[in-house]
Order: structure tokens, then C-alpha cells, then sequence
């Protein structure tokens, strides 16, 4: 995994651990082929037929690459998941300001708190669909 | 107007009934002569004498029932009339106790009554806690062929995890903590730290599966203050309290295998503890008392005659209502109709609920505050006539008493003979030509209760030095080191020294990057390694450092490059906690 220390045993792993435990289907660093380039994927997270791209970011500056991605996986859901709740305000007023059209009930934004607690509280209440 | 002479008939006769007149065999023919309704003049003229008697008898003896207690090996002393007052010594097998202020007569009770019950019983222990009362007892029980051991506190050898027989060592692990935490006056924290580390000392030794290698304090007190991961205070209270104490008994301590209560109930034993600390005395008691306890509870012995009796003069140790939860005095109930016996001698009357209910027989001698008799007085079930005697009738020597055991549990006064020990006795010398006995006469002076006595050195060792013991050479030498103290307890983060300093394998410094570390950023550092990802707060707790100083140390590792900060959310909510990540540098420290 490329990114660092914060990025990779702060909040990839906490979070894929947490995903196993729900008895998800995880694979980390998924390679996603967008035209010319190949991207990677953070973490994937997939159960009976649900798929949740999650990216981990410490700015706001990789968010439009971030949609592109989950897009080209046809993830159902994206979330982005950021160490403090300044990051995710920052990356929140980045999607505001984006041309494209977003569906906001597919993306998250979410400190890494945030994003183990829907994990672990959330999803096993929404499971199936 | 004339009462009917049946009425006086019947009141005469339930006189008698109640207060046992007729049971003799001439008051049983009358009683039957009665019942049958054939009584001659004879029989009234009896029953009448009899009566009569006894009420003349009763208006001189106060509110206090004249005594029936006239069989028995052990003469407690005389009523104020001049009866013998005995009882048999299975009663003293129900424990006794006895209130009475300083001069009161405890001591000289006591030694009377150590006189007549030592060669009925195989093991007897008397504890001396501050004055040397019970060795002048030597050279009389000599003359009687009962041997008396006089050991000081420093020449015992005890070893309190040492499993007493029949007893799961799960479980005298849980009891061991508990006492250690009631003599040290621990806080209740320290309790399970105590009982985990013992089983697990345990578990490493081999106890566990049934091995004689016993941790010993020591073991302990190193292996707490090597436990970085137990709660700080818990860890810091024992490892402060135990270092004096290791250091004053270190002689006593230093065993793996030490006297067991078992070899020493066989043997009649002065445990002379006034030259130790109070802290001291309060272990050595434990330690001798309680797996005793421990283990006849365990053995399930029951209703058997007494093969133990113990003394203790000053007994406030054992029975206060401050030093009493979870310790000996919840087993003094148990161990009843156990084969031992206690007797427990008291100044005032701040005494455990349970250890009153547990102690059948009670005697208060003269007492200094009112409240000590109402205490007693009501324990006893006194009446209100008996209770306002008490404070008038008590004199040095004097006793009211109530004996558990027997069918006749009335309150009675007695007076306990004066025992002279100004002239040693005639002791019949054997061919070898020494007193068999385990310490030669001491040297008398003074008279009765100011009686002196010196110690004779060495004899105890002929006796009990056949015993089976294993010491533990590595201790011998222990030494309390103030600097790995101040390191095992938490000590401020600038401190040089090392927590397994003890550990030969262990040095306190390595080289590289934390040479200059101190013990809790070397901890701190190892947490950070360790447990990735947990916020500061659990570092400090996994260090075994305060907050304020996990602050200190935080700021130090990152001045020094050793790891880096990061701000996370990792609660749902709230602020962001510190998280730290460690870095080459920091890694590279550890793994050196």
C-alpha cells in the first residue's frame, strides 16, 4: 500500500478489519483500469452483491479522482474517509463545488470514528439490501 | 390470709427445676416422690432446706446465679463464696474471649488457665505481642513435663504462599491476597493484582500441579514490580509496602519451603513477636494463623477434640472491626468443632460482629469506659442488674463469665487465682542433665504479672530445627534498593534507573538511540510499537504513567524524532484524539 502510516495503519486496516468482523468480503489496494491509467483502490468491502469503495484520504485534493474510481468499480457506495472532521469538511465543500452530477446517498464522508462506528452499528442493520 | 401449702409446694419444686436442686440422688427421690404424689414430711422438709439454701446463697451473690459449673478439668477459678469453678476443656474448643483493660487480670487468666490446659492438648500457641508474658510459663510447664518453645519473631521461618495441606492452591491464592492486602492495609485494587500474580507464580513454579516449589514474597514483589501492564497504584502500594517489610524479615522470609502450620501445631510454642515491627507481627500471625485456619476448613475436620489451643494476649489485631473483612475473622466461625481452639485477650471492645457471635465463652474483667461493658454486656445477654454490677463488682482478678458449651450458660463472677511466678519451680532434671523442655528456665524476677523473663538461646532449634524446610539462598542477601523502587513505583519520567533492573538478563540500559531514555519513555515507546493505533490516553495506561507525565514523555519521543504525531478521529464523536506513529528511529531503539 502506497500511502503512509496515518494513512494505511490508522485507517485502511481499523477499517477492513472492522468490515471482516461483519463478515465482508475486503480486499485492500484494488487496481481499477480508468482509460489510459490504472488507479487503486483503498478498500473494498463486499457482501451479497453490495459493494462499498472506501477511500482513505488525509486532503481534500484527491476527491475528484476518488468519485472516478468508485465510478469505474461500480461500487454502490463510496466512502471517504478522513482522519479528523476538518479534512471531512474540506473534502464536503471540494464535492460541493464539483460540475458533476453526484448522487449524495452514494457518498459518505466520514471521520475514521465515524466511519468504524457505521461499520460496526450501521451496516449490520441495513444488511441485505 | 394463708397460701395454700400446694402452692408453696409448686413453687418450691420449679425453684428447684429451675436452678437444678434436685439432682442428686436423694433431690431425685424427692422429685419423684413429688411427681408420684406420696411425699412425706421428709420431702418437704428437703425441698424446703434446698430451696432455702440456695435463695440465702443467691441474695449474698448479687444478680449473678450462684454457678453449677463443679466438673471439669480446667479450675477457672473461685466464686466469691469460695466454690471451685470448673469447666472440661472441651469448651474452650468454642473460642473464647476476654474483655478487660490494661491491669484488669487478662494475662494472669490466661497464664492459669495456659497452666492446666498445656499438657491436655499436643499443640499449643501463644503469642506475645508486646511484652514477654508467656516464656516465664517455661519452667513450670517443665515441671510438669510439658515442653514450652520459646521462638523470637527473627528466628521463625515462614514462607506465607506456602500451600497449607488439603487446600486448592486457586483458592489459598485468593485467600493469600486477601490477607496480604488486610495486614498491608492495601487498597481492595491491590487484591486482584495479588491473587493473579500468586496463581500465575504459581502456574511457573509448578505448584499448580501439585510441585512443592513455592513462590516466596520476594518472587512476588519482583514479579509486581515487573508488571508494567498493572494498574500503577496497585503495583506502586505493594511494591512500597513490601520493601521494608522484605528487608525486616528478610531472615524469616527467605524460604521456599518454611515452617509449616501443620508441623507446628504438633508443639507447644511461645511466638514472642515484640522485637519486629507492627506490620511484621501482623504477617507473621497471619501467616501462621491462617493457613491453620485455612486448612483444617479445607480437611473438613469436624467435631473432634482440641488438638490446638491459641492464646493471643493482645488479640485487637485479630478481632477489630478494622482489620477484620475477608481476613481471619470470617473463618473463626468455620473452624469450630475443627480441633482448635482460641483464646483471645482484649483491651477494649471494638470487636467484628462475627467474632463475638463466634465466641462461645466471654469474660470481662474491669474495664475503663462504660461502653466496653455495654458492648460485652449485651453480647453476653446480661440483665440490667447483672450490667450495673459490673462497674462495682470488677477488680483486678475479678471475672464475669459464660461458658458456650454445657447446659448451664448462666453469667457467673469468679475470681481467678493469683499466679505466682516469683520462685521458679523444682524442675526435675533428666540423666542427660538439661530441662526437656525447648529453652532452659529463664532467669525470674519481680513478682505475678511483673515477673521478667530473659531468653535462653539456641533450644528451640534442637526441637523444631528437625523440621522440613527449603530455603531460598537467592534472598538471602535482598537488599531494598530506593532507586529500582522509585522505578517500579511509577517513578518521574527523568529517572535513570529500570524496572528489570532484578532481571540478570535484563540490563537497565541498552545502547543506541535509548541510552538516554528513562524507564517510563522506554515503556511509552514499547506501548507505541506495540499497540498501533491507540490513542494517548491508552498509551499512559499501558506504560503505567500518568497522564500529565505521558504529556511530558509524548513531547520528548517526538523532540527526539522517535515518533510522530497524527490527529484522528477515532470515535464517533468528540475531538480528535493524538495517535503516534513510531518511526524508523524509535523502531530501531527498540530492537537493540
Amino acid at each position: 500500500m502506497r500511502g503512509r502510516y496515518l494513512h494505511n495503519e490508522l485507517m485502511v486496516h481499523p477499517l477492513a478489519g472492522a468490515f471482516d468482523c461483519e463478515d465482508w468480503q475486503t480486499d485492500l489496494e484494488v487496481p481499477i483500469r480508468m482509460g489510459e491509467t490504472i488507479g487503486f483502490v483503498d478498500l473494498v468491502a463486499e457482501r451479497e452483491g453490495y459493494c462499498i469503495a472506501v477511500e482513505a484520504e488525509c486532503s481534500a485534493a484527491r476527491v475528484e479522482r476518488d468519485l472516478d474510481k468508485a465510478q469505474a468499480l461500480r461500487a454502490d457506495e463510496l466512502w471517504i474517509v478522513t482522519p479528523t472532521r476538518r479534512v471531512a469538511d474540506a473534502v464536503q465543500r471540494r464535492l460541493g463545488r464539483l460540475l458533476i452530477p453526484v448522487d449524495p446517498d452514494s457518498i459518505c464522508v466520514l471521520t475514521q470514528g465515524q466511519a468504524l462506528h457505521r461499520v460496526t452499528s450501521c451496516l449490520p442493520l441495513i444488511a441485505g439490501r | 390470709m394463708t397460701k395454700d401449702p400446694s402452692s408453696h409446694l409448686i413453687e418450691d419444686l420449679l425453684y428447684a427445676y429451675e436452678h437444678r436442686l434436685l439432682t442428686d440422688p436423694v433431690g431425685q427421690a424427692v422429685d419423684r416422690s413429688i411427681a408420684a404424689g406420696v411425699q412425706g414430711k421428709f420431702d418437704m422438709a428437703e425441698l424446703t432446706r434446698r430451696v432455702g439454701k440456695h435463695q440465702t446463697a443467691q441474695r449474698f451473690a448479687g444478680p449473678f446465679r450462684r454457678h453449677e459449673l463443679t466438673r471439669g478439668a480446667i479450675l477457672l477459678g473461685h466464686d466469691l463464696q469460695g466454690r471451685a469453678v470448673r469447666i472440661p476443656v472441651q469448651p474452650l474448643c468454642a473460642h473464647s474471649l476476654t474483655l478487660g483493660g490494661s491491669g484488669s487480670g487478662k494475662t494472669t487468666k490466661s497464664r492459669w488457665q495456659i497452666l492446666q490446659v498445656a499438657s491436655r492438648v499436643p499443640g499449643l500457641w501463644l503469642f506475645d505481642f508486646r511484652k514477654r508474658e508467656y516464656a516465664c510459663l517455661v519452667p513450670y510447664l517443665a515441671a510438669l513435663g510439658v515442653d514450652l518453645i520459646v521462638v523470637p519473631a527473627r528466628s521463625l521461618k515462614l514462607n506465607p504462599l506456602q500451600l497449607p495441606a488439603g487446600v486448592d492452591p486457586h483458592s489459598w491464592a485468593s485467600r493469600v491476597a486477601d490477607m496480604l492486602v488486610q495486614v498491608f492495609r492495601l487498597p481492595a485494587r491491590a487484591t486482584k493484582l495479588l491473587q493473579l500474580t500468586v496463581i500465575d507464580l504459581f502456574e511457573r513454579r509448578g505448584v499448580l500441579r501439585g510441585t512443592d516449589d513455592y513462590p516466596t514474597l520476594f518472587d512476588l514483589r519482583e514479579a509486581i514490580a515487573r508488571n508494567v501492564a498493572a494498574n500503577p497504584q496497585a503495583r506502586a502500594a505493594i511494591v512500597d509496602v513490601l520493601d521494608p517489610v522484605l528487608m525486616s524479615l528478610r531472615s524469616v522470609l527467605a524460604y521456599r519451603r518454611g515452617w509449616s502450620s501443620q508441623d507446628l501445631a504438633q508443639h507447644r510454642i511461645v511466638f514472642e513477636l515484640d522485637g519486629v515491627g507492627e506490620v511484621e507481627k501482623d504477617l507473621i500471625l497471619s501467616s501462621l494463623v491462617l493457613p491453620e485456619f485455612t486448612s483444617r476448613v479445607a480437611r473438613g475436620i469436624s467435631n473432634r477434640s482440641m488438638n490446638l489451643w491459641i492464646c493471643c494476649d493482645e488479640a485487637a489485631r485479630l478481632v477489630s472491626t478494622s482489620t477484620t473483612a475477608g481476613g481471619m475473622a470470617d473463618l473463626i466461625g468455620l473452624i469450630r468443632g475443627s480441633g482448635l481452639g482460641l483464646d483471645l485477650s482484649i483491651q477494649s471492645a471494638d470487636i467484628a460482629p462475627a467474632v463475638l457471635s463466634n465466641t462461645a465463652s466471654k469474660f470481662i474483667g474491669r474495664c475503663g469506659s462504660s461502653r466496653d461493658y455495654d458492648s460485652i454486656a449485651s453480647a453476653m445477654g446480661l440483665s440490667p442488674d447483672q450490667r450495673k454490677q459490673l462497674a462495682t463488682v470488677l477488680v483486678p482478678g475479678v471475672f464475669v463469665g459464660q461458658v458456650g458449651e454445657g447446659d448451664w450458660r448462666h453469667p457467673f463472677i469468679y475470681r481467678v487465682p493469683d499466679v505466682d511466678l516469683s520462685e521458679p519451680p523444682h524442675v526435675a532434671m533428666p540423666p542427660g542433665g538439661s530441662v526437656p523442655v525447648g529453652l532452659l528456665p529463664r532467669p525470674q524476677a519481680g513478682a505475678g504479672a511483673d515477673v521478667t523473663c530473659d531468653h535462653a538461646s539456641g533450644r528451640h532449634a534442637d526441637v523444631l530445627g528437625s523440621l522440613p524446610i527449603e530455603p531460598a539462598p537467592e534472598f538471602a542477601d535482598w537488599h531494598f534498593d530506593p532507586a529500582r523502587r522509585r522505578a517500579t513505583a511509577t517513578s518521574p519520567a527523568d529517572s535513570q534507573t529500570d524496572t528489570h533492573a532484578a532481571q540478570p538478563n535484563n540490563p537497565p540500559h541498552v545502547n543506541g538511540p535509548t541510552e538516554t531514555l528513562s524507564d517510563a519513555e522506554r515503556r511509552f515507546l514499547r506501548a507505541v510499537i506495540d499497540h498501533p493505533g491507540t490513542v494517548s490516553s491508552g498509551l499512559a495506561r499501558l506504560a503505567s504513567i500518568g497522564t500529565h507525565q505521558a504529556i511530558a514523555v509524548r513531547k520528548r519521543l517526538i523532540e527526539r524524532g522517535l515518533v510522530r504525531e497524527h490527529r484522528v478521529n477515532t470515535s464517533n464523536r468528540g475531538r480528535a484524539s493524538i495517535v503516534l506513529e513510531p518511526l524508523p528511529a524509535g523502531l530501531a531503539a527498540m530492537q537493540t
